[in-house]
C-alpha cells in the first residue's frame, strides 16, 4: 500500500501494492502508477 | 578559522592582494550570493560594459561550505550579466567551494583582463596567474583533466569555461566536474571576456568550526530530516527528472516553444527510462541525497558517451520545448552543452523560439544556413548547439540571446520569444500557477525558477499550514492569486539566504515542506561560526540581499515595466491538460494587483523602488560602501 497525490484535485489516495493503474476516488482521474521503491508509488502519467 | 579571506585579483595589472572579511559584513550578508551582491553593488560602477575589463567577476563560497550536510559544496559566481545587463549570478554545486576554503579563501574578486589566456591557481594560501594558452580551445572536460595533469594533482578542483565562453556566447556557463554548472546569466562569457579559462583550487588547511562536535551531531540530524521527506526519497532515485511525470501529466510544461502545455506521447522522457542508461548515482559535497545519474550510451551514432544528469530542465530544454521525444536525444544534447559550456535553458529556449519562427515562416533556410528547423529534428538540434558554441552562421545570431536575436531576425519574432529581462524561461508553463508567474516576472536575474519558486504551492496544502509557513493568509488552490505575492516574497528571502549559506535549494523548503529552513539555518550558523543570527535576522538578511539586487537593477535602468511576462501568458489560454490546468491564462489586472502587493511586502513603492525607510531598516542607507 502507498499513497499518491491526485494531480487534478490534489487529494491523496491509497493505491495497492504494485498496481499499474489507479483512479482517484475523488475526481475519477485515472493514472498509470510506477514504484520507485517497493513501498512508494508514484504517478507515471494518465492511463 | 572559519572566516577566510577575500582575494582581489587584477588580471590587467597582474596583481593579487588578500583582505580579511569583516565580521559585521558577514552578519549582514553571510557569504556566497549575499556577499557577492554586496561586492557587486558597491564595487562596480554603474552602466559598465559587461564584457569590458571593468566588470567585476566574483566567486564566493557559501558561509557553510564544507559542513557535512545539505549539499554544502555550493559556490556563487556573480558579475553584471552580459545576457541581460542586470544582476548576473549563478550558483554551482560540486566540490569547488570547500576546496576554495581549504586553499585559504572564501571569496575571489577578479577585475581587469589578462593579455593572453590565463588561469588562476589558488593553493594553500598562494595565488598565481598562470598561462592557459595550451588550454584555449579545449572543452570543459578536457580542460579540467589537463589542469590536474599540469599541476600533478589528481585532487585539483577547477571552475572552467568551454569554447562557448571563449567565443563570448552571452549565456556561456562555468562548470566543474562532469555535471555541475553555474548555468545562468552568462558568467562563463564574463570569464571569456577576461581571457580567464579556469580557476583552480587545492588546499590542505582544515576549516576549524566553532563547535565541531555538536555541528557534526546536528548535521546528522539535518541529513536524517531531509532524507526522510518524500521528495528526497524520489529525488535520490531519479533526480529532478522526477518532476516531469507530474508536470507533464498535469499540463504544466511548455511544448513546441509555447504552443502546447504537455508533450503528448512523451512516455520515453519519463524518469524511469534513465534506468536503461544509468550506471549509478552520485552527489555533491555534503549531500545525502545523490540526485544525479551517471549514464552511458553504448550504442548509436554518439556512442560511446559518458555523462551525468540529466536534470528536469534538460528534459524540457531539449525534449518538450523542441518536441524531441527520445531520452537519448536529451542525453546527447545534455552532454554537448556541458562539453561546450552552454546554459541548457537558454540554448533550448532559443532553439525552440527559432523552430517556431521557422514553422510560422518568419525565418527560412536562407537565414538558417540551410538547416530545416522542424520540430523533433534532433540532428538539427545537435548541429545548432555546436554552431552556437562556435558562433557559426545562424548559431551566431542565437549566441547573443533573445534581445539581440530579435533585433536581427525582426520585430515580428518578438511575440514568440519566451523571456523576461532578456533571459529565457525554463520549460515550465506558469499560466495555471500565478505564484510561479509572479516569480519569473520579478526575479532579479530574468525569467527564473530558482529565485522564488514556491513549488509547494502545487501540493494543495491546508490553509493553516500555509499560514504557519508563510506568516499570512495564502490560498490552497494553486490557480488562485490570493496570497501568492506573500509566497513569492517569503521564498525569495529563503533562497537568498540558502545561496548565501552555500547549501542546496532542494534541501530547504523548495519541493519538500518539512525540510530545513530558518531555525535550522540559524543553528547551523551558530555551530559552524559561533555567530548568533536569529530566525528574524536571517529573514532580514534575505530581504537585504534581494533589495540590493533590486537596487543594482534599478541603477542599470530596469523598472516595474520589466517585471512582466511575455504577452502570450496573458493572451493564449493553455490548450490541453487536466481540468485544473486547461484553459488557463494570466489575468493582467490580477497580475498587476499581485505585483503591487509584492512590492508593498518588500517595502518598495509602486514603481518597485525601495522606500527610504526600508533602506534604513535594512541598514542599506549608507551604501555604497567599500570592502577593498
Amino acid at each position: 500500500m502507498s499513497e499518491v497525490r491526485c494531480l487534478n484535485c490534489l487529494k491523496r489516495f491509497t493505491v495497492h501494492s504494485q498496481v499499474k493503474e489507479a483512479s482517484c476516488p475523488h475526481c475519477k482521474t485515472k493514472y498509470r502508477i510506477s514504484w520507485p521503491t517497493p513501498n512508494q508509488a508514484k504517478v507515471r502519467g494518465l492511463a | 578559522m572559519w572566516n577566510r579571506k577575500i582575494a582581489i585579483v587584477d588580471l590587467s595589472a597582474k596583481t593579487v592582494t588578500a583582505k580579511p572579511i569583516p565580521r559585521e559584513i558577514r552578519k549582514k550578508y553571510l557569504g556566497g550570493r549575499g556577499l557577492n551582491m554586496y561586492l557587486l553593488y558597491n564595487h562596480l560602477q554603474p552602466n559598465v560594459d559587461p564584457l569590458g575589463p571593468e566588470n567585476l567577476l566574483l566567486v564566493g563560497s557559501g558561509l557553510l561550505a564544507g559542513i557535512p550536510c545539505l549539499g554544502s559544496g555550493r559556490c556563487d559566481i556573480a558579475a553584471k550579466s552580459p545576457l541581460t545587463g542586470a544582476v548576473g549570478d549563478s550558483n554551482i554545486g560540486g566540490f569547488f567551494a570547500p576546496e576554495l576554503r581549504l586553499a585559504g579563501y572564501d571569496h575571489v574578486a577578479i577585475t581587469g583582463k589578462a593579455d593572453s589566456p590565463s588561469y588562476l591557481l589558488l593553493k594553500d594560501g598562494a595565488i598565481e596567474i598562470k598561462d592557459a594558452s595550451h588550454l584555449w580551445g579545449k572543452d570543459t572536460f578536457d580542460t579540467q583533466e589537463a589542469l590536474r595533469r599540469d599541476e600533478h594533482d589528481e585532487k585539483l578542483v577547477s571552475l572552467v569555461i568551454g569554447v562557448a565562453g571563449e567565443n563570448l556566447v552571452r549565456y556561456a556557463n562555468v562548470r566543474t566536474g562532469m555535471k555541475n554548472a553555474a548555468g545562468r546569466t552568462g558568467m562563463g562569457c564574463v570569464m571569456g571576456s577576461k581571457n580567464l579559462k579556469a580557476i583552480a583550487a587545492r588546499g590542505t588547511t582544515p576549516i576549524e568550526f566553532a563547535d565541531p562536535d555538536n555541528l557534526l551531531r546536528y548535521c546528522r540530524e539535518m541529513n536524517e530530516m531531509i532524507t526522510s521527506t518524500r521528495w528526497a526519497k524520489a529525488q535520490s532515485r531519479w533526480g529532478t527528472m522526477i518532476i516531469y511525470s507530474n508536470t507533464n501529466t498535469t499540463g504544466l510544461i511548455r511544448t513546441r516553444n509555447f504552443q502546447l502545455n504537455r508533450l503528448v506521447d512523451g512516455e520515453d522522457l519519463e524518469p524511469e527510462n534513465i534506468d536503461r542508461y544509468s550506471i549509478g548515482t552520485s552527489g555533491c559535497f555534503g549531500c545525502a541525497v545523490h540526485c544525479r545519474h551517471r549514464y552511458v550510451l553504448k550504442e548509436g551514432p554518439y556512442a560511446p558517451l559518458y555523462g551525468e544528469g540529466p536534470e528536469y530542465t534538460s528534459l524540457g530544454a531539449f525534449g518538450t520545448m523542441l518536441d524531441c521525444r527520445k531520452m537519448e536525444t536529451i542525453l546527447v544534447a545534455n552532454h554537448l552543452v556541458n562539453k561546450y559550456g552552454l546554459d541548457t535553458l537558454e540554448t533550448g529556449g532559443l532553439i525552440a523560439w527559432a523552430m517556431e519562427l521557422y514553422e510560422k515562416g518568419l525565418i527560412n533556410e536562407e537565414s538558417t544556413d540551410g538547416l530545416q528547423l522542424k520540430w523533433g529534428n534532433e540532428d538539427v538540434v545537435f548541429d545548432l548547439i555546436r554552431k552556437i558554441a562556435y558562433r557559426e552562421g545562424f548559431g551566431d545570431t542565437l549566441a547573443d540571446g533573445f534581445k539581440p536575436a530579435i533585433a536581427k531576425v525582426g520585430t515580428d519574432s518578438e511575440y514568440y520569444a519566451i523571456h523576461v529581462k532578456g533571459m529565457s524561461n525554463l520549460h515550465s508553463d506558469e499560466r495555471p500557477t500565478p505564484s510561479f508567474a509572479l516569480g519569473i516576472a520579478t526575479s532579479t536575474r530574468g525569467a527564473d525558477h530558482l529565485r522564488s519558486r514556491p513549488a509547494i504551492d502545487m501540493y494543495g496544502l491546508p490553509e493553516n499550514m500555509l499560514k504557519e509557513i508563510y506568516g499570512g493568509s495564502v490560498a490552497t488552490d494553486y490557480s488562485s492569486y490570493d496570497g501568492k505575492s506573500r509566497m513569492v516574497w517569503w521564498q525569495e528571502r529563503l533562497y537568498a539566504v540558502t545561496d548565501a549559506l552555500g547549501v542546496c535549494k532542494f534541501q530547504t523548503v523548495f519541493c519538500a515542506v518539512h525540510a530545513p529552513k530558518w531555525r535550522e539555518f540559524s543553528t547551523l550558523i551558530n555551530l559552524a561560526t559561533g555567530m548568533t543570527i536569529t530566525e528574524d535576522e536571517l529573514m532580514r538578511v534575505g530581504e537585504r540581499i534581494y533589495t540590493l539586487e533590486r537596487l543594482f537593477n534599478l541603477r542599470e535602468g530596469f523598472s516595474r515595466q520589466d517585471d512582466s511576462l511575455p504577452d502570450r501568458y496573458f493572451t493564449e489560454p493553455t490548450p490541453i491538460g487536466l481540468p485544473v490546468a486547461k484553459g488557463k491564462k494570466i489575468d493582467r489586472e490580477k497580475f498587476d494587483a499581485m505585483l503591487t502587493e509584492y512590492y508593498d511586502l518588500h517595502g518598495w513603492n509602486l514603481q518597485g523602488v525601495p522606500k527610504s525607510e526600508t533602506l534604513k531598516d535594512l541598514n542599506l542607507s549608507k551604501e555604497p560602501s567599500k570592502l577593498f
